[in-house]
């Protein structure tokens, strides 16, 4: 070692183990950016996008910045990302770095791991420090620029702000990871396309190719004003990346003619829960819902998800597939709301888990599970005078008109916290305001007392949504 | 403070896998679900248990000899079998179940870069093993609930191995007769091995059902599979064999896993095997029960499949994981089919006239 700061490379799509010695040039990341572009397969008739990613281990030193800077700059054009997300998405990273830097005094390297979703770009921070204050990452954090200490967290602000999504996870072994999610500019539904008016009495399920999604895509905003459609579904070349990823999954219907006039979407949000949207029905033919449906469940029916859960079932998904979960609001304004109900069904034999409530919670919890006939060992979680974080921190997650608070780590702030939160939604005029509680994590469900408090109700279970059942929270307003 | 890239070690195809997670055993299911007895009709098995010489066997076996290694290939048993059936005894190779000696297969011909072909809604572990084990598994639909023949053939390339048929198939209950097997083995024309998997051969009393074992002289590239777990009642000691042609079954020799089957079973199934008046007797029970829940599924007005073997699949108004949980809590396991790609379907096992009664009237209870 001649004391030059030492950058390890993993590029797992050719099986390449490097380290590289920094000068002034950095010729480690660049050599590996450069095969990331590479890498497409064929599956089923469609051409999906093999996830090509990289890693990079470094000490906390600040005058690595640059190799990160670059790195993850040049990935994400690589990626196909255009330059101001790119900008965005490195200048978080290179925010959160230089917040570890200079506050990370018990972590001695950082792994960073670059992933292209391809309508998105994850980057990963692996680290092993489990105390270090991510405070900021609030999204109600503000910072006076009277106060120096403050302005050291302002890094953070810019970041959790400049990505879209950001979560934080145990990693293996005690380390941590903190995911930083930008997804890709794309451009939106030009004018509503619909149907021609002749009538269709015959439908066939069509090989999923790109020009089809982006018919779904196309199509789909002309229904019912009413029906809530997820935001993908507005950008059809986000919907055929999507598709392409892998990450989601779709069924469509087409008539004598081959024109696309009903669809399904999916997506495998984690290892053990499949996200429904749909179906969406153009043409009304008997059966096509069904044959959606059912082609769908014969899909994943032995695939490693454990459940289905559809949060905005379209008018046309057959009840007889699904359970009712329950009932959520849908706010269009402050003082209009609707109800929604949201439907789940398990793929096979439920196997039973432990989950955590806080007492305040517990007969909610025994109601809805015996509603449901979901087997569960509820365990009270009490706090025996250990210590508790000074700072609580929560993510913020926004699309269609709501935002989904996850709980990143517990607090003794948690109340004032949430307030604060609640306060910018209410400023935002966002109305739908969500918290989803990891019932499988004992620490998060301590922060129902500070649910309760700013007037937060739990409304739906989704099993094993998260590590266990998530149970999500609504803020109801006013009532 | 690297964490290790665990998954760097492992390949795709197994990265891609399910863990398939067998159901927890019955005090814990009934602490579950909060019932005092559990009629199990999910696994097939027959209510009767094992023939009686073998039930002996069991009673009988002094607990010094666990302490002694079983025949490694289960020398004895082979013997038998190839007495009741007329071949050679290293023409039979014996397995910890008939799911091992799928593996043997498997293992036996497949290379990197080669399939198997079965159907898409059939008895799920031929297609698990080929797909973990790193081998493309050709999934072709059933047509009218039974094998699609023709599907098969025109699935064939230079890389497919294995077809896999299951005779009659579980969970639909069709068969093909002797006239369609001998038709498909012809077109195939010994360019792959066919297994014929007849775990629930003895269940079936038409003429026209093929006996695989008979045809193994005309057809040297079949292998047929046979088990000791449904009919002889003999599950919980997992034993299973393979027969086929002595080149054939020479090839698998050399991937199959010695000493994998125990005493117990090996020498309850030679006592089995023989017992004639035990197939009678569940053969009755089997129609009998079917005859019961024909009567009262119709009069429910539930779409239901009855063919051969010993289970139904009944197709329910309700989600069929719904229905599992609704029905353990009143002590009935059944067999939820949407992980066999029937969406809504439950399999039942038919079991004494009891368990049958508790079944409809908790399927009353639910719908």
């Amino acid at each position: 070692m001649d004391g030059r700061p030492l950058v390890q490379c993993y590029c797992p799509l050719y099986d390449i183990k490097h380290e590289v010695f920094i000068k002034n040039e950095i010729r480690g990341p660049k050599k590996y950016l450069c095969y990331l572009a590479a890498g497409t397969i064929i599956q089923g008739g469609f051409m999906y996008m093999k996830k090509a990613d990289f890693s990079l281990e470094m000490p906390l030193l600040p005058e690595m910045i640059p190799v990160l800077q670059a790195s993850v700059e040049n990935a994400a054009a690589v990626f196909g990302m255009d330059r101001k997300d790119a900008l965005a998405l490195t200048l978080a990273v290179e925010e959160v770095y230089c917040y570890m830097c200079s506050h990370g005094d018990n972590i001695d390297k950082v792994r960073l791991e670059c992933q292209n979703g391809l309508y998105y770009v994850q980057v990963d921070f692996i680290f092993n420090d489990r105390n270090l204050n991510l405070g900021a990452f609030n999204l109600c954090t503000r910072i006076s620029q009277d106060d120096e200490k403050q302005l050291e967290e302002m890094g953070l602000l810019i970041a959790a702000r400049s990505v879209d999504r950001l979560y934080l996870a145990d990693d293996t072994g005690s380390a941590v990871r903190l995911s930083l999610y930008k997804e890709k500019t794309y451009p939106a539904v030009r004018e509503k396309a619909a149907l021609d008016e002749r009538e269709r009495t015959k439908f066939a399920l069509l090989p999923v190719e790109a020009e089809g999604l982006k018919s779904l895509a196309e199509l789909t905003p002309g229904l019912d004003s009413a029906l809530f459609i997820p935001s993908f579904l507005l950008y059809p070349g986000k919907l055929v990346d999507m598709v392409k990823s892998g990450e989601y999954r779709a069924a469509l219907a087409g008539d004598d003619k081959q024109e696309v006039i009903g669809g399904i979407v999916w997506r495998e949000s984690n290892q053990k829960t499949v996200e429904l949207y749909g179906p969406y029905i153009f043409a009304e033919i008997p059966g096509m819902a069904e044959a959606l449906i059912e082609y769908f469940l014969e899909q994943i029916g032995r695939s490693d998800a454990v459940g289905v859960l559809s949060r905005y079932p379209s008018p046309w998904l057959s009840k007889e597939y699904f359970e009712l979960l329950g009932k959520i609001n849908i706010h269009t304004a402050e003082v209009n709301k609707r109800e929604a109900d949201a439907y789940y069904r398990q793929l096979g034999e439920d196997l039973g888990m432990k989950v955590w409530t806080h007492p305040e919670l517990t007969a909610y919890l025994q109601s809805q599970y015996q509603r449901l006939f979901l087997p569960r060992d509820i365990k009270d979680v009490r706090n025996m005078g250990e210590q508790i974080n000074p700072h609580s921190v929560f993510t913020s997650d926004f699309g269609n008109n709501q935002v989904t608070l996850r709980p990143l780590m517990d607090g003794r702030d948690a109340a004032e916290n949430l307030s604060r939160h609640l306060q910018l939604f209410a400023h935002e005029k966002i109305y739908n305001i969500f918290l989803e509680m990891d019932l499988a994590q004992a620490w998060q469900s301590r922060l129902a007392p500070p649910l309760l408090a700013n007037r937060f109700k739990p409304c739906l279970i989704l099993p094993y949504a998260g590590r266990g059942d998530l149970l999500l929270w609504q803020y109801e307003a006013g009532e | 403070m690297t964490a290790i890239p665990f998954e760097h070690l492992v390949p795709a195809y197994i990265n891609n896998f399910e863990a398939y997670i067998p159901s927890k055993p019955d005090p814990e299911l009934k602490k579950m679900f909060g019932c005092s007895a559990l009629y199990r009709l999910n696994n097939n098995e027959n209510p009767l248990g094992p023939p009686q010489a073998s039930q002996e066997v069991l009673r009988g076996f002094p607990p010094e000899r666990a302490a002694v290694y079983p025949s490694g290939d289960s020398y004895y048993l082979r013997e038998k079998l190839a007495e009741v059936y007329g071949l050679h005894p290293d023409q039979f190779l014996v397995g910890n179940g008939a799911n091992e000696v799928i593996s043997f297969v498997i293992y036996a011909f497949c290379e990197a870069g080669d399939n198997i072909i079965t159907a898409d809604k059939t008895f799920a572990v031929y297609e698990w093993v080929a797909v973990f084990s790193g081998y493309e598994a050709r999934l072709v639909p059933l047509k009218d609930l039974a094998f699609d023949d023709e599907a098969m053939l025109e699935q064939i390339d230079r890389r497919s191995k294995i077809l896999f048929i299951c005779n009659p198939n579980n969970p639909t209950g069709t068969y093909w007769n002797q006239e369609k097997l001998c038709r498909f083995l012809d077109r195939v024309d010994g360019r792959q091995i066919v297994v014929v998997d007849e775990a629930y051969c003895e269940f079936v009393e038409n003429d026209d059902f093929p006996d695989g074992i008979a045809l193994l002289e005309r057809y040297p590239n079949l292998v047929v599979f046979r088990t000791f777990s449904k009919m002889f009642g003999l599950a919980g000691l997992r034993i299973g064999y393979l027969v086929g042609s002595l080149d054939v079954v020479n090839i698998i020799r050399k991937t199959c896993v010695v000493y994998s089957v125990n005493t117990l079973a090996q020498e309850a199934a030679i006592l089995a095997i023989d017992d004639k008046d035990h197939i009678r007797r569940t053969r009755q029970l089997v129609a009998a029960e079917k005859a019961y829940l024909k009567k009262e599924l119709s009069s429910l007005g539930l779409p239901f499949v009855i063919n051969e073997g010993n289970f139904v699949m009944v197709k329910l108004p309700i989600s069929d994981s719904l229905a599992y949980r609704k029905l353990m809590a009143q002590g009935v396991m059944v067999r939820t089919m949407t992980g066999f790609r029937f969406p809504n379907y439950i399999r039942i096992t038919i079991a004494r006239h009891e368990a049958m009664e508790a079944f409809i009237e908790g399927l009353k209870k639910i719908l």
